[in-house]
């Protein structure tokens, strides 16, 4: 099966800005592109921190999206800056507030859950945890950490 | 605070079950059949709620038949099992024992003792 996001690559995050304990912002420059792709960004920004926050020693996933809102019809243009807050975690599991944001205003706000397993057969280790620890880098630019 | 009360309405929620069907004896997967996607719902649900640390392992009982398999033969599973899971009393311990055979032993009163326990090591802190 062919999966075809319409994206030359499947990164949704053009910088990561700032990244502390218990929240991350970055950015992202969208072009006429519809408001499910800002979703996904929003996650892979949520679980960037998850992956961060356990030193990209397990595999992190979105698993449920327990609300999220928009305005029907949005349609993404120009630049964004997403912000994710952590409000709850567990062991294995972690919950983020996640809001996209343009000129200061609010476009798309909800509530993520995610998870993190541990490496194995199906998410290889040796592939991963470093591909991710690159990314992670590269997106840090004149970034604030605590 | 009632404990009980807060994690049923948690479950009720995150289960879709009636209220009236959960009771401080009621098993989560046995009776309630939460899936392992639940019980990481769950677990963030109770830190919100409850501001504590939670230990997934430790709270489902994850790894409880793997310590018992790890017992050696001259130590008797009751003492073995005690300082694994601090939050279950030595009464519930045994019940667990002797309900092993009959599935999942994991009841929501597990969940209160967990969170008494926790609560009560935050404020010890």
């Amino acid at each position: 099966m062919t999966v075809c996001s319409g994206q030359d690559r499947f990164i949704l995050l053009d910088r990561i800005t700032q990244v502390r304990e218990n929240t991350i912002v970055a950015e992202k420059t969208f072009a006429e592109t519809p408001v499910w792709l800002g979703i996904e960004s929003l996650a892979q920004l949520g679980a960037m921190h998850v992956r961060y926050a356990n030193q990209f020693s397990r595999h992190a996933m979105l698993l449920i999206i327990e609300e999220c809102g928009f305005n029907p019809g949005l349609e993404l243009n120009g630049t964004y800056q997403l912000k994710g807050k952590r409000t709850s975690r567990s062991q294995y599991a972690y919950g983020y507030h996640l809001t996209a944001l343009k000129n200061d205003q609010i476009v798309i706000n909800g509530q993520f859950l995610f998870a993190t397993i541990a490496y194995d057969d199906r998410f290889d280790q040796n592939r991963l945890q470093s591909h991710y620890e690159r990314l992670f880098t590269c997106l840090q630019s004149d970034i604030m950490t605590d | 605070m009632d404990i009980f009360k807060e994690i049923r309405q948690i479950l009720v929620e995150l289960l879709d079950v009636d209220e009236k069907e959960i009771t401080t004896d009621t098993y989560l997967v046995r009776d309630l059949c939460a899936e392992s996607i639940d019980f990481l719902e769950l677990a963030v649900s109770l830190n919100n709620r409850f501001a504590i640390e939670i230990n997934d392992d430790d709270l489902f009982l994850r790894n409880l038949r793997l310590y018992i398999q790890n017992i050696p033969d001259s130590q008797d599973r009751l003492a073995g099992l005690t300082g694994r899971f601090p939050f279950l009393s030595t009464k519930r311990i045994a019940e667990i024992l002797a309900d092993l055979d009959q599935g999942p032993v994991l009841k929501v009163k597990d969940l209160i003792a967990y969170i008494e326990w926790q609560t009560k090591s935050k404020k010890a802190a």
